[in-house]
């Protein structure tokens, strides 16, 4: 049977992927064509998007971006569209965007319907967990370890660690809980990959579940993803019919079960502590550690708390084994890390590459230039609390450290570029602007630090005693640094420092020099 | 509009069925009633407490700090993304052309930050409907669909 895919994902849907299914669809019953539509996920070229492909015996051929007028044409001979067609990019997988990618976590991504259990274990799904059902909960651990893999939510703790540390925890109830509040600008990847391979999600929670000794997970996921929530629930039932989830996960005799929370508009809670409360009924505030969630975690337990992207390769890492993830990357930087590029970019999508990669040669082979067609002239890495790095910067490798050393921070891998029109002393004020919109307001640097540091940034723009402002400015954000409870007040100034660092006289442009 | 205690009570016993009444559910409870009523008021905030045993400071507290509950029915918005990567594609423009456009229609303009769409942005939301590249004319096109799918089902109804 020949399948046509259209994605339902998104950022497709959000470029009129449903319109173009209906049309296939109408198309498909119009010619009388033998084919089947399938709504696969996205590949994350969302570029290409709507991307359709049609899957005979012998190759999966790409069409895109298709819009719905295009579908019409592309059946206009009354048979599906062939190589020859000008919308034709030729088999999916030699597309060189794609091509030229490391997937390991999205090596599923866009493939097959999400849905689809048995296409999921066809394609490698389930050997992870059968793998650490072999080895049992130490051996896993170490495997884990051995890979080197570290949190991919931004703070880049060893993972290995937080594992062990949960698991020699005492504590009746132990919880796995999975941050899916993916809130910074610029990211997609966990929403992608839960509307595209969400079984990968339950099984890496799975795995963690039984390796660290707890029954129960929960995913915290963000409102603002009303599809990957009937995405992630829909997978999650059909886990436990299919055995993955329940009393006995694959037969083990060992319970585990998934509880998905949605989350409610709140950036904060994307926080882990801050997550926990909000998991237990409570407002978004964040806790002091100690104690370490892995010590006394959601209802006062031993909590593994991890982001999606984490989970996700732990899957990997048992499925393909921890020397096979560990021999990507450098130095303590191992692996795969999944970038998101975004904001002013040609060729917007998600590259999953091994660390180590250049920013330049991650813009220069993927990004395409700028969509508004001027010249890039500073990307933000690592989201709203991330650095900008103007372009004679991106000769550092995206590696955990030499992020560190330049100022900078890797974070949850979104990339956002913007041309020269961009405003930097604009791009400072908003920085501190989304702290105070967003602090949680528990401790003083945060909730007042942002206020300030807005104010201040306002009189410099003006040029209002700038010389003795930016000292001022130097101060608070020390304190804020060094004084907040979490990374939300603690890491708002790094863009704002990065801004200065790169153009010294950023305030004095406006006005008043 | 006054809402009965039996409204009420009927729309917490639907979420228990599936539900236990601990504390913990409190967010998946004011989900639920804000998805019903389109709002959380104060009687609503009074029986949710008492079902969950909390007190009402505890519910109010919490309703108050999410973005996505109201103590007040508000007129479904037009939702634009003003976070970096959108602002790096010409949302404040956007922004400003929309809101020229919808002062006339009296469809209120509320600024998110991030829709997860970051790669083809401008990303405006209208209903549960999010859009990409989005342009003045995408933007009043759906709300004219969006207001024609309304009036039917009002007719329907």
């Amino acid at each position: 049977m020949i399948k046509v895919y259209v994605p339902d994902d998104t950022t497709a849907c959000s470029l009129g992927a449903d319109d173009v299914a209906q049309y296939v669809q109408a198309q498909i019953e119009h010619h009388g064509i033998a084919a089947e539509l399938v709504r696969n996920g996205s590949r994350g070229a969302f570029y290409l998007e709507p991307l359709v492909e049609v899957e005979t015996n012998d190759e999966r051929l790409a069409f895109g971006p298709v819009s719905p007028a295009a579908t019409v044409e592309l059946f206009q001979a009354g048979r599906l569209p062939d190589k020859t067609h000008p919308l034709c990019l030729g088999k999916t997988e030699d597309i060189p965007y794609l091509a030229s990618q490391t997937r390991l976590t999205f090596s599923r991504a866009g493939l097959f319907n999400p849905l689809d259990f048995e296409a999921y274990c066809q394609l490698g799904g389930l050997t992870g967990l059968q793998n650490s059902l072999e080895l049992g909960a130490q051996k896993t651990i170490e495997a884990i370890a051995t890979s080197g893999l570290r949190g991919r939510g931004g703070a880049a703790f060893p993972a290995g660690i937080k594992w062990r540390t949960v698991a020699d925890a005492g504590g009746d109830e132990k919880y796995v809980v999975c941050n899916a509040d993916e809130g910074d600008s610029g990211t997609f990847a966990d929403r992608l990959l839960m509307e595209a391979d969400p079984f990968q999600l339950i099984e890496a929670m799975a795995i963690a579940g039984l390796a660290v000794g707890s029954t129960r997970g929960f995913i915290y996921l963000r409102s603002e993803y009303p599809k990957t929530c009937v995405v992630m629930n829909r997978a999650i039932d059909i886990a436990r019919q299919q055995g993955l989830l329940g009393l006995s996960v694959l037969d083990s005799g060992q319970p585990f079960d998934i509880e998905l929370r949605m989350g409610a508009g709140a950036y904060i809670c994307g926080e882990e502590t801050a997550m926990l409360e909000s998991i237990e009924g409570k407002r978004g505030i964040v806790r002091k550690k100690p104690p370490l969630p892995a010590i006394a975690g959601l209802f006062g337990m031993p909590t593994l708390v991890h982001n999606v992207l984490t989970l996700a390769a732990a899957t990997t890492v048992l499925a393909q084994g921890a020397d096979h993830y560990a021999a990507h990357g450098v130095g303590r930087s191992r692996g795969t890390m999944p970038f998101q590029l975004a904001g002013n970019v040609t060729q917007g999508g998600l590259v999953e590459v091994p660390f180590g990669i250049s920013l330049q040669d991650l813009m220069g082979q993927y990004a395409g230039g700028s969509h508004s067609g001027r010249p890039i002239q500073v990307v933000q890495i690592g989201g709203p609390l991330g650095a900008y790095m103007p372009v004679n910067q991106w000769d550092t490798a995206l590696d955990y450290e030499a992020f560190a050393e330049a100022g900078a921070m890797i974070g949850h891998g979104g990339v956002v570029a913007f041309d020269d029109s961009v405003d930097l002393a604009a791009q400072a004020e908003f920085a501190m602007q989304f702290c105070a919109l967003e602090s949680c307001g528990k401790c003083t640097p945060c909730r007042i630090g942002s206020t300030r540091g807005v104010e201040l940034i306002q009189g410099l723009r003006r040029g209002e005693h700038s010389d003795r402002n930016l000292v001022l400015l130097e101060e608070l954000m020390e304190t804020m640094e060094l004084g907040s409870l979490c990374a939300l007040g603690g890491l708002t100034p790094m863009p704002v420092r990065s801004i200065l660092a790169a153009y010294p006289d950023v305030f004095a442009t406006d006005k008043g020099r | 509009m006054t809402l009965s205690d039996d409204q009420y009570g009927h729309v917490i016993g639907e979420f228990l069925t599936e539900h236990e009444a601990t504390s913990d559910q409190l967010l998946p409870l004011l989900h639920h009633v804000q998805a019903a009523f389109g709002c959380i008021t104060a009687s609503a905030i009074e029986h949710v407490s008492q079902i969950l045993n909390l007190s009402h400071a505890e519910v109010f507290g919490v309703v108050s700090f999410y973005e996505d509950f109201t103590t007040e029915s508000t007129k479904s918005s037009v939702d634009i993304c003003v976070a970096e990567a959108c602002q790096a594609v010409g949302c404040q423009t956007l922004f400003e052309d929309l809101e020229a456009l919808l002062d006339k229609g009296g469809v209120p303009l509320r600024k998110v930050y991030c829709l997860g769409n970051c790669a083809v942005g401008p990303s405006v939301r209208v209903g549960n409907r999010i859009f990409g590249r989005a342009t003045p004319t995408i933007v009043m096109n759906a709300i004219e669909l969006a207001g024609d799918s309304v009036d039917s089902q009002a007719e329907k109804g």
